[in-house]
């Protein structure tokens, strides 16, 4: 009979999951299992609902990353029509993607992971938060809200304060930038640039100090997946698939991402609802892949912003002789890489005089039944496929998100932490122990959400259980 | 406002304990209409909206709207912001940090959020204590308080959670019965509490 630990749920991740370790009556860890609790079924809800409206729907899925989803529904509503979108409406599309690239990753990066790094993985549960961090470095704190507070204001710029008003729809956008809210944005590059600029020295040096986290956070040969630009670009809008395997080897290339289930199947298991998609070339679980930023870093041949580029090129010397960087623990430094890349190619999309243009929407009816939209978001690719009727009712729609398809590789992280870091012969749960499970699943800053939050519904419960299945430790977080 | 109308959490969970009711929006509602019987005209709401009491406040209401009744922040917070054109309302999905540079700005706050324990729509103080927990990418009223404070050296003179009576989170664009009621209710009740402080 096995031990088995409960961490439920995951802390400072969005949504509700909880992780099992059994663990073997030696004490060493039999297995692990990354539960999420939530069933969605958003793509049931949209049934019967009009195509028109589905960037206003499906952006009111997740609270953190609105704008992925509403540029995606909208391209999914684009091969609808059958139209192709105006140079400006791209571009302003292009620049909401990245603002919801910036306004993502500036969350995890400082205010959920940061604590971990600076406070250390064993401080204090009750100051390893963001107000620890303020207490060790309030203007690190300062900035990383300041950051954030950049995305937002250029999704709001673009989009108004509700977000979830559909700004971008099937065709295009709706309104224009004007040249005032232009220079609005513009004001806050060099402030952005510094911050981030920030962010770097501070994961260069967490590196440097945890050597043995990175060495077990995530470390293993996974498929890597995400768009790159026809020329092999690190692409968040467009462009093709591209699969690299652990050994950097690229196996798969200029895939149209319209086909994406023809190369990706999804398992199920009853433990857990969210699905796990896998390769289907490779098989469950043998085609397990990663997505997101350590993905989009990995696979691409270059950046085209000249500064991130530069930092690309530092990441890829971490990967050794291996030419892929495969440890989990390094999607902080490739978020921090593209969180650069979003400021400087955002500055490039505003001195673009075609930002200002008026043409910003093509006209159509439904031209075809069927649609396919994808965008890379925070965490990774995202897909949304649509079957319409004639007079553009969703008959059935699809929605493979980016956090489930990490979902086999953060089940792989968490057997790997717990069985290099959990003394299961103690019978006892500590706080660093338990904080670096939790922390390798950080790693991807999943984002479970969909989920309603009203007061007093998030309570964390740890339970740790012999191998007779007697209740050896019990924790509650308040 | 009555501040005896006003429960803080440990006030109102020490009521619950000895089995005195908080004081219901009925009870609130009788006497404010005791107090202020023409405050529901739509002159005077309009003039209201013009003074201090309102361009020094926020209300944020939060909740998925795709959720049902936890839309019940979202839905009084645009109620607000009809009413009153002076009243800075924000609707958002979750408390993220950057709220806190919002929050440091005014004098007072009302966070509105859905409550699926509550049996009606109350009124409570948010305890200004230090908050040290941060759960994940949402925050609580009492994290972006401290967050405000310590960040900004600035936190609202007063801060209320109003909570509103929430029974069903299925995938919906709709209200239940309940909800609809407190949202109607609580949008009174903020709008009373501004014009009295």
């Amino acid at each position: 009979m096995t031990k088995t630990i409960t961490i439920s749920p995951v802390t400072r991740i969005e949504g509700h999951a909880k992780i099992t370790i059994a663990l073997q009556p030696n004490g060493d860890v039999a297995e692990t299992r990354f539960h999420v609790n939530e069933f969605r079924g958003f793509e049931k809800f949209t049934e019967g609902r009009l195509m028109w409206e589905m960037p206003g729907i499906t952006s009111r899925i997740c609270g953190i990353c609105p704008a992925s989803h509403l540029v995606t529904s909208a391209k999914a509503g684009d091969d609808i029509l059958a139209v192709e979108v105006p140079e400006t409406a791209e571009k302003l599309r292009r620049m909401l993607t990245l603002a919801q690239w910036l306004q993502s990753h500036a969350l995890s990066f400082f205010h959920l992971s940061s604590p971990d790094f600076l406070l250390g993985f064993d401080s204090d549960p009750a100051t390893r938060n963001v107000f620890g961090l303020i207490g060790h470095d309030k203007e690190l704190a300062l900035k990383g809200i300041r950051l954030r507070k950049f995305g937002q204001e250029v999704i709001e710029i673009l989009g108004g304060r509700k977000i979830h008003t559909p700004w971008t729809v099937p065709g295009g956008v709706r309104d224009p930038l004007t040249a005032e809210n232009r220079d609005r944005m513009l004001a806050w590059i060099p402030e952005a640039r510094q911050t981030v600029g920030i962010a770097l020295e501070t994961i260069k040096k967490v590196h440097a100090k945890y050597k043995n986290e990175i060495t077990e956070f995530g470390n293993f040969r996974s498929l890597f997946v995400g768009l790159v630009s026809k020329d092999g670009a690190l692409e968040y809008y467009d462009g093709f698939l591209r699969i690299m395997d652990g050994n950097g080897n690229t196996i798969a290339d200029k895939l149209d991402p319209k086909k994406f289930e023809e190369y990706f199947g999804e398992a199920v298991e009853s433990w857990s609802w969210l699905k796990f998609p896998y390769f289907k070339q490779f098989g469950y679980p043998d085609g397990m892949y990663r997505v997101g930023p350590l993905a989009r870093v990995n696979i691409c041949d270059f950046i085209e912003t000249p500064e991130a580029e530069e930092e690309r090129k530092v990441f890829k010397k971490l990967s050794g002789n291996v030419g892929v960087v495969n440890n989990s623990f390094y999607y902080h430094y490739a978020r921090c890489i593209e969180m650069l890349f979003a400021v400087e190619k955002i500055e490039q999309l505003l001195n673009d005089p075609a930002i200002l243009g008026t043409t910003i929407r093509s006209q159509a009816s439904i031209n075809r039944t069927e649609g396919v939209g994808f965008c890379e978001a925070p965490r990774g690719v995202l897909f949304h496929r649509y079957k319409v009727n004639k007079d553009g009712v969703i008959q059935q729609a699809n929605l493979i998100i980016a956090t489930a398809q990490n979902n086999i590789a953060m089940n792989r992280t968490v057997h790997q932490i717990a069985a290099h870091f959990i003394d299961g012969k103690k019978g006892k749960i500590t706080e660093g122990m338990l904080n670096r499970v939790e922390a390798g699943i950080r790693c991807y800053d999943p984002c479970l959400s969909c989920s309603t939050h009203a007061l007093g519904q998030m309570p964390l419960h740890v339970e740790l259980f012999d191998a007779n299945g007697s209740l050896l430790d019990s924790v509650t977080r308040s | 406002m009555n501040s005896s109308l006003i429960t803080t959490k440990t006030q109102r969970h020490k009521e619950k304990h000895y089995e005195v009711s908080a004081p219901s929006v009925t009870q609130w509602w009788s006497w404010f209409k005791d107090h202020h019987e023409d405050t529901k005209s739509t002159k005077k709401n309009d003039m209201s909206s013009d003074g201090n009491n309102f361009r020094s406040a926020l209300v944020i209401g939060y909740g998925n709207t795709l959720r049902g009744d936890d839309a019940a922040g979202v839905r009084v917070a645009e109620e607000l912001a009809r009413r009153h054109p002076a009243l800075r309302c924000l609707s958002v999905h979750q408390l993220t940090p950057e709220l806190a540079h919002d929050i440091a700005e005014v004098d007072r706050v009302f966070f509105v959020d859905a409550d699926a324990m509550a049996d009606h729509v109350y009124a409570e103080s948010v305890e200004q204590t230090p908050a040290r927990s941060v759960r994940s990418h949402s925050l609580s009223p009492t994290s972006l308080l401290s967050l405000a404070r310590d960040l900004y050296g600035h936190a609202p003179r007063q801060a209320h959670v109003i909570g509103i009576p929430a029974r069903e989170f299925d995938l919906s664009e709709d209200l239940s019965p309940a909800a609809r009621t407190g949202v109607a209710e609580a949008v009174e009740c903020v709008g009373a509490m501004l014009e009295r402080s």
